[in-house]
C-alpha cells in the first residue's frame, strides 16, 4: 500500500488496550476526513451523545501524502469527533494541526489512531513504533502542554537541544535509532477541565484549536499521546516524486532568490513567516512543518513566541496596546500562555473582546451583575492572561461561566439575545468566534461555516481580498483584473462548467444559485482534496500563481499528480471533488442525526439585522464582483444578509446538494447515488431521511 | 607528511600541487584484511587518503526545519521516506531561541576520515571511481559500527540503516537507485536540489574547519524581512 | 503637514478620557492572511495605539465624526476630514491619520506633564 502505513491503532481508553484496524478496509475514502468520518459512522453508535461522553470516538488521521515528500501536504493532521464548542448543538466537527507529528505517526507503522472509551485515571499513551504501552499520567496531570511534552522527553531520555542527537530509541535493535525528538500531543490545564476552550497542542505552536477537543481529551483523561517512528513510507514512484518536488519548488514557487511575494498566489508564495505582531529585530528564522514547500511560522532568538503563527499572534496584541499604547512583552508572552495552557486562540481573542464589552457596559466586575474578582485593570498584561486562564482551568470565578465557552456563559448571564444582536459578541455562526471574513462580505465564508459545523478556516477564495486591499491601499493594481481573475479561477473549479458568476460577490447575486454553487464546491474540494489528502490550506489551491507564464496554478492537476505519484493509484481531480462530495454527505448525515434542521441554520442577529459599514475612504472589504454588468474588484462591505435572501439561496444549495429542502436532510438518491445505502437506511430507521425532492 | 610524492603528476592524473593541498591521512595500521582505494601508503606507515572532490555546506541560520531534505535523501536512497535512513540530519528543539532551536548534520566528507580509520574492512573508503567521495561499501560492511563511533562531529554523521544492517554515509548523491539523476560530484545532489529555502550548497573546494558553516541569505531573505547575519 | 494648534487644558484632559459604550469606536488590523480583524477602542489615547502599528486601518471620516462629536475637538475632525479626502491611497490616508492622532496625544501628555 504505496503511502499508507497499513494499520490504524484503535485505542480502548476505559481498558487500556489496543486493537489494529487494517488501513484496507477505509481505504477507498482516501485518507484524512474521509477515514475520519467513515470509522465515526461504524464506531460511534448513538450519535446524540455529548462530546464529553465516553462513547465519543475521536479519530486523528494522517493521508498517504504524510511523511512523503508531496509539497505542503506532508505534515497536517486531521482530528474529528463530536465536539464541545458550536452552539446550540455541539455539532460533529473537526480540527487539524501541523508539524511533524503526522510523519512520526507513519514512521511508527500508523496511518491513524481512534480514541474510544475514557481511562480510569490520567494516562499518556507512548507509542515507538509498533509497540503501545499506556503510562500513568499522574505527575504530568496539571502541567501545562510545554512542561508535559519535555517531561515525557525526559522520561524517555532524550535530552534537550540540537546537540549530539542520534539515539537507539529502545533496547530492541530492529527498532533502529533517530535523531528526532519524539512528537507529542498533548493537553494542557484548559483541556484538563474538560473545558470547550481546551485545545490539543503539538510542540511548540501547532494546535488543533477548534471544536473544544482539549476539554475531550480531558474528559477521557487523556493527557497526552507520544510518537517516535524509525521506519519509512513508501511510495509508487519515488523518482517522479522527486522530480515532481524539483519543479514544484523551481517552477512554481517564489523562493528568496526569486523575489517578493504575491498574496493571491497560494502555493506560489515565498517563505514568509505569518505574523501580525511587530517582529522581533534580534534574529529569526522562518520554520515549517514537515514537508511545507515555504514554511508559515517563525522561531525567534529570544524563544517566546515560537512557532505561534496568523491569528494567534493577534490573540493579546490589541488588549496589550488598549492598556500600555502599544505592543509589548504581554502581546508575545499572552500567546505562549495560550499554547502552554492549551486554549483555543479564536475563542480567546474573541471572548476577551466581549469581555471587555461587557467591563464598559458596567456589567462585569466585583460586587456587579456578572460578579468576577478577576482584576480587569490589568487586562492587556501578561498577568492577567495567566489569570483567565487558570481561572478555567480551575473552574474558579468567571471560569467556571466560561467552561462551555462565551456563547453559553452569555446565555448563563441572560445576555445572550441582546449581545448576540448587537454584537458586542462577534460570534456569527454556530456561537463560534468571527475569523475576519465577515460573513456580510465574504459570502463563501459565512454561507460555508453554517451550513457546516464550523467556521470554515479555508482561503481558498479570500486570497485575492488579500492581495485587492494590499494593492489598493499601497496604489497599485493587481496583477490580474477581476474578469481575468474570475476566468481562471471558474476554469480550475471542475466538475462545474466555468460560470463566473460563481465569483461575483455584489449584492445583487449574493443570493444566486451561482453562489451556492461556488460554496458547495468548496465543501467538496475542502472535504477530499483539503481535509482528506491534507493539502495545507495556506498553499492549496493554486488557483492564481505568478510565478507561471500563463497566471495558472496548479489546481487541477497538482493535486491528483501528487496523489498519483505516492499511491500508484489514477485518481482524477473530479474524482477526488466526488469523494469530497460522498464524505460530506456523510457529514452531514451524522448532523442530521445530532437534531439539524434548516431552520437552525442561520447567521447570529447582528449578521442578519445590521449592516458591515465601512466608508469609501475606509478600509474596502474588495472582491470581485459585476457592477453595471462590468467585472471589478470591488468594495462589498456595507451590507448585513437578509433573512428572506438567505432562505432563497438555502433553498439553491441544498438542490444543489441533493438535500430535502424543508429539512436540509440528505436524500436516499443522493446517498444512493455516492454508494451510502447504508446510511439512508439508517437516517431511514430514525425517522431523519430527507424526503426525494 | 614526511616525503612528497617524487613526480609532479600522480599517474591518476592529479596534479602535486592538488594532491599535497588535499591529502588526508589515516593510519594503516588501522587497516586489514582489505585495501583502501586510491590511497598512498608512505613509508612511515601513514595511509594518505585524497581529499574528497565534492563539499556540502550548511546555513544553519537559514534552514526551515521542514525536513525535505532528509525525505529527499532517504527516498532517493532506499525508495522510502524514513528520517532514520537519511544522511543529512536536521536536529530541533521547538523551545530553544534561534538560532540553537536547529542543528543541521551533514557529512563534511572530511580531509581526515575518522571514519574510514576506524573501519577494519575497508568497506568505508574514499572512492576513486566517484571523486574520492567518502563511501561504505554495503557489500564489505560487516556491521561492527566503529565508523559510526568514529566520526567526532556532533550528531555523528555516518548512519546506522536498521533496516538492512549496515553503515551508511553522504555520498553526495553519487548512488541513488531510486532518482534517475546524475550525482555525486559534478551532479546534483537531491538535498539541495528540494530545499525550499537553499539552505544547502555544494563546492569542491575543501572548506577549512569552520568552513562547513556559511551564510546563504542575502537580498531577497532581507526583502522577506528575514535576518542575513 | 501643517502641526495641530496646542489644544487647551480641557480638551487635552477630554482627551484622555474613554468614552460611553454606545461611542465605542472600530480599528482593524488588516494584513495578507491575516484578514480584517477588527478591535473595539474605548478610548482616543486606545485607538491612537491601535492605529501605532504598520498594519492598523480604520474609515478616516468616521474617525473625523468621532473625534467631533464625543470629545469636540473640531480642529482635529476637521484636519483628519481635509487631509484624507486629499490623499488617493488607503496608505496615504492611514499616513495622515497616524501623524495628526500621534500629535494630538503627545500634545495632550505635554500639558498633562506640565
Amino acid at each position: 500500500m504505496n503511502g499508507y502505513a497499513g494499520k490504524i491503532l484503535n485505542v480502548d481508553l476505559t481498558a487500556h488496550e489496543y486493537s489494529v484496524i487494517d488501513t484496507a478496509k477505509y481505504e477507498k475514502w482516501g485518507g484524512g476526513h474521509a477515514i475520519g468520518s467513515a470509522i465515526f459512522w461504524d464506531l460511534c453508535k448513538d450519535k446524540t451523545i455529548d462530546g464529553r461522553d465516553p462513547r465519543n470516538v475521536i479519530t486523528i488521521m494522517t493521508s498517504p501524502l504524510t511523511g512523503t515528500l508531496v509539497p505542503s501536504a506532508s505534515g497536517r493532521v486531521e482530528v474529528q469527533g463530536i465536539g464541545l464548542q458550536s452552539y446550540p448543538v455541539a455539532w460533529y466537527t473537526r480540527s487539524n494541526f501541523g508539524g511533524r507529528l503526522g510523519g512520526q505517526l507513519k514512521s511508527a507503522g500508523w496511518d491513524g489512531i481512534v480514541l474510544q472509551g475514557k481511562s480510569p485515571k490520567p494516562v499518556w499513551i507512548d507509542i515507538l513504533n509498533d509497540e503501545v504501552v499506556f503510562n500513568d499520567a499522574a505527575d504530568l496531570w496539571g502541567t501545562d502542554t510545554w512542561t508535559a511534552q519535555q517531561k515525557i522527553w525526559s522520561k524517555l531520555g532524550v535530552e534537550r537541544g540540537v546537540g549530539d542527537a542520534w539515539r537507539q530509541v529502545s533496547t530492541k535493535a530492529k527498532d533502529g535509532r533517530t535523531t528526532q525528538k519524539p512528537a507529542i500531543l498533548a493537553i494542557g490545564p484548559v483541556g484538563e477541565a474538560g473545558s470547550s476552550i481546551g485545545a490539543l497542542i503539538h510542540d511548540a505552536g501547532n494546535g488543533g484549536g477548534q471544536g473544544g477537543f482539549g476539554g475531550v481529551w480531558g474528559a477521557k483523561n487523556l493527557k497526552a499521546i507520544c510518537i517516535q517512528g524509525t521506519g519509512g513510507v513508501d511510495v509508487a514512484d519515488p523518482t517522479g516524486l522527486i522530480q515532481a518536488r524539483i519543479t514544484a519548488k523551481e517552477d512554481w514557487t517564489a523562493n528568496d532568490d526569486k523575489g517578493p511575494e504575491n498574496f493571491a498566489s497560494g502555493f506560489g508564495q515565498t517563505v514568509s513567516p505569518v505574523a501580525f505582531w511587530p517582529m522581533p529585530t534580534d534574529g529569526m528564522r522562518p520554520q515549517a512543518c514537515q514537508g511545507c514547500i515555504n514554511g508559515c511560522r517563525a522561531r525567534y532568538a529570544s524563544g517566546v513566541g515560537n512557532e505561534s503563527s496568523c491569528l494567534e499572534t493577534s490573540v493579546y496584541m490589541g488588549y496589550d496596546i488598549a492598556k500600555n499604547g502599544k505592543p509589548t512583552a504581554a502581546t508575545y508572552e499572552g500567546v505562549d500562555l495560550l499554547q502552554s495552557y492549551g486554549a483555543n486562540a479564536f475563542e480567546i481573542k474573541h471572548g476577551l473582546g466581549y469581555i471587555r464589552a461587557l467591563l464598559e457596559m458596567g456589567v462585569l466586575g466585583k460586587g456587579k451583575a456578572i460578579d468576577s474578582s478577576l482584576d480587569y485593570t490589568q487586562l492587556g498584561d501578561t498577568v492577567f492572561m495567566e489569570a483567565l486562564l487558570r481561572a478555567i482551568s480551575d473552574k474558579m470565578d468567571i471560569g467556571a461561566d466560561l467552561q462551555d465557552g462565551f456563547i453559553r456563559a452569555a446565555e448563563k448571564w441572560g445576555r445572550l439575545d441582546e449581545d448576540w444582536a448587537t454584537g458586542a459578541l462577534q460570534f456569527p455562526y454556530w456561537g463560534l468566534p468571527e475569523h475576519s471574513y465577515d460573513s456580510r462580505a465574504e459570502l463563501e465564508w459565512g454561507y460555508g461555516s453554517i451550513v457546516g459545523d464550523r467556521d470554515i478556516n479555508e482561503h481558498d477564495f479570500n486570497r485575492i481580498f488579500w492581495e485587492n486591499f494590499l494593492s489598493a491601499a499601497k496604489g497599485y493594481k493587481p496583477a490580474l483584473t477581476a474578469e481575468q481573475y474570475t476566468a481562471l479561477v471558474v476554469s480550475k473549479m471542475k466538475p462545474l462548467d466555468p460560470d463566473p458568476s460563481m465569483l461575483d460577490f455584489s449584492t445583487e447575486n449574493m443570493y444566486s444559485e451561482a453562489i451556492a454553487k461556488l460554496v458547495s464546491w468548496q465543501r467538496h474540494y475542502s472535504r477530499f482534496w483539503k481535509q482528506g489528502a491534507l493539502y495545507c490550506d495556506f498553499k492549496y489551491p493554486d488557483f492564481e500563481n505568478l510565478n507561471r507564464p500563463d497566471a495558472s496554478g496548479l489546481t487541477g492537476s497538482g493535486e491528483p499528480d501528487f496523489w498519483n505519484l505516492v499511491t500508484g493509484q489514477d485518481m482524477t481531480f473530479e474524482e477526488g471533488m466526488e469523494l469530497g462530495r460522498k464524505v460530506w454527505n456523510l457529514d452531514n448525515a451524522i448532523w442530521t442525526l445530532q437534531g439539524r434542521t434548516r431552520e437552525m441554520v442561520h447567521f447570529a442577529p447582528y449578521v442578519h439585522d445590521t449592516p458591515m459599514t465601512m466608508g469609501e475612504f475606509g478600509p474596502n472589504y474588495v472582491l470581485p464582483a459585476k457592477v453595471d454588468g462590468k467585472w471589478e474588484y470591488a468594495n462589498v462591505a456595507g451590507r448585513k444578509i437578509d433573512r428572506d435572501g438567505f432562505e432563497e439561496w438555502k433553498d439553491h444549495f441544498y438542490s444543489i446538494e441533493g438535500w430535502d429542502k424543508t429539512t436540509g436532510w440528505p436524500t436516499r438518491p443522493t446517498l444512493a447515488e455516492l454508494g451510502l445505502d447504508d446510511i439512508a437506511d439508517t437516517l431511514e430507521s430514525a425517522g431523519k431521511l430527507g424526503k426525494e425532492q | 607528511m614526511s616525503e612528497q610524492p617524487k613526480t609532479d603528476v600522480r599517474e591518476d592524473g592529479v596534479t602535486r600541487r592538488q594532491f599535497v593541498k588535499g591529502l588526508g591521512a589515516v593510519s594503516a595500521t588501522a587497516v586489514f584484511g582489505g585495501t583502501i582505494l586510491g590511497g598512498l601508503l608512505f613509508p612511515n606507515g601513514v595511509m594518505a587518503i585524497p581529499a574528497s572532490t565534492g563539499y556540502l555546506l550548511v546555513d544553519m541560520k537559514k534552514c526551515q526545519g521542514c525536513n525535505t531534505c532528509m525525505m529527499a535523501c532517504s527516498l532517493a536512497h532506499h525508495g522510502e521516506q524514513n528520517l532514520s535512513l537519511s544522511r543529512i540530519q536536521i536536529v530541533q528543539d521547538s523551545w530553544k531561541g534561534y538560532p540553537d532551536d536547529i542543528g543541521i548534520e551533514a557529512c563534511r566528507q572530511c580531509k581526515d576520515p575518522k571514519c574510514v580509520e576506524a573501519c577494519p574492512t575497508g568497506a568505508m573508503h574514499a572512492d576513486a571511481d566517484t571523486g574520492e567521495v567518502r563511501l561504505v561499501d554495503a557489500d564489505k560492511c560487516i556491521g561492527c559500527m566503529q565508523c559510526v563511533e568514529a566520526c567526532p562531529h556532533g550528531s555523528g554523521r555516518v548512519i546506522w540503516n536498521h533496516e538492512e544492517g549496515h553503515a551508511q554515509k553522504c555520498d553526495l548523491c553519487a548512488n541513488t537507485p531510486f532518482w534517475d539523476h546524475k550525482g555525486g560530484p559534478g551532479g546534483t545532489q537531491a538535498c539541495i536540489s528540494v530545499c525550499p529555502v537553499n539552505a544547502i550548497k555544494y563546492t569542491d573546494t575543501l572548506p577549512g574547519d569552520d568552513g562547513y558553516e556559511v551564510n546563504l541569505r542575502g537580498k531577497g531573505w532581507a526583502a522577506i524581512g528575514l535576518s542575513t547575519d | 503637514m501643517k502641526p495641530l494648534m496646542a489644544p487647551d487644558e480641557q480638551l487635552a484632559q477630554a482627551l484622555r478620557e474613554k468614552v460611553p459604550y454606545a461611542e465605542r469606536f472600530t480599528v482593524y488590523t488588516v494584513s495578507g492572511r491575516g484578514g480584517m480583524m477588527a478591535t473595539i477602542a474605548y478610548s482616543f489615547v486606545e485607538v491612537v495605539g491601535l492605529m501605532s502599528v504598520e498594519n492598523g486601518f480604520l474609515d478616516p471620516i468616521a474617525l473625523s465624526v468621532w473625534v467631533r462629536d464625543s470629545y469636540n475637538d473640531v480642529e482635529l475632525s476637521e484636519r483628519l476630514e481635509t487631509g484624507c479626502k486629499a490623499e488617493p491611497t488607503l496608505f496615504g490616508r492611514m499616513q495622515v491619520v497616524r501623524y495628526l492622532l500621534q500629535q494630538r496625544l503627545a500634545q495632550c501628555n505635554e500639558l498633562a506633564v506640565s
